[in-house]
């Protein structure tokens, strides 16, 4: 097996643009994408020596920005997690007291042709104003899951909430972010 | 023994996610896709969150770096790199 060799003068022109765009979808932010970039390879040029030549340089440096990503949202949700006020429940916008659709939140009919709303751009710009819209600690939450893939578990470790308040989290974000689509979007 | 198996769309739609995770058990996955096979709403949503999850893996920004920024960031390696 060949050995991946590391070449820190180049990093920059070949994968700053494509680091920098990774960045910005996961925190919708064009400065904090641009300083965890530029950590990203600050990170990686320290640790040069122990880089192993398992993965390629780029695989390697995008392991390198997700967890810098992780680090961001994980400082950011400090405090935060402790103070989410569960009694203030986002659920009984949705759900009447048997647990039952309230009228002007049932999910309506998409249409056949939802599906393509996939490529659309204008269907994409407003998912991410709505994700935008989300009370924070729902966002990141979301976003780690969704746009980060991370696994449930390491989200509850990095974020420090117990399982059940993570499955509210992620519940609470889809059933807004899902209404927010729906009024802006579909109707 | 029908009733037993009967939640409400609160309920459903919370076990949707944990579902997806298959951190249901037998039992509460039972109720789950009994509540989804009946309930076309539910059904709805579940489908609906589904394309909004699709929808953000195809997301793509155009943003770039410019001139400037890049030669920083090369300044910056650069300053680092003589250090060691």
């Amino acid at each position: 097996m060949e050995i991946t060799r590391i070449d820190e003068s180049k990093w920059v022109d070949n994968y700053s643009d494509k680091l920098m765009r990774f960045a910005y979808n996961r925190v919708r932010d064009r400065e904090t994408a641009l300083d965890l970039v530029q950590d990203t390879f600050l990170s990686a040029l320290k640790s040069v020596d122990s880089f192993k030549g398992e993965i390629s340089e780029k695989n390697w440096l995008f392991l390198i920005l997700r967890n810098k990503i992780i680090d961001y949202y994980r400082k950011k949700a400090r405090n935060m997690v402790t103070n989410i006020d569960f009694s203030e429940n986002d659920e009984d916008n949705h759900f009447d007291e048997n647990g039952v659709w309230r009228k002007a939140t049932t999910p309506q009919d998409w249409g056949k042709d939802a599906h393509q709303s996939l490529e659309n751009k204008e269907f994409q710009l407003i998912l991410q104003k709505c994700i935008s819209k989300l009370k924070e600690i729902q966002r990141i939450v979301f976003t780690l899951k969704y746009v980060n893939d991370e696994e449930t578990e390491s989200i509850c470790k990095e974020l420090e909430i117990n399982s059940n308040n993570y499955w509210v989290i992620i519940h609470r974000a889809k059933l807004n972010l899902r209404k927010c689509i729906e009024l802006n979007w579909f109707s | 023994m029908i009733k037993k198996l009967m939640i409400n769309c609160k309920d459903a739609t919370l076990m949707s996610s944990m579902s997806e995770d298959s951190k249901l058990s037998f039992s509460d996955l039972l109720k789950f896709k009994m509540h989804i096979t009946l309930c076309k709403v539910c059904a709805k949503f579940d489908s609906q969150v589904k394309l909004i999850i699709e929808t953000l893996e195809r997301i793509d920004s155009d943003v770039n770096l410019t001139k400037e920024e890049k030669e920083a960031i090369k300044k910056k390696l650069n300053d680092n790199m003589n250090k060691n």
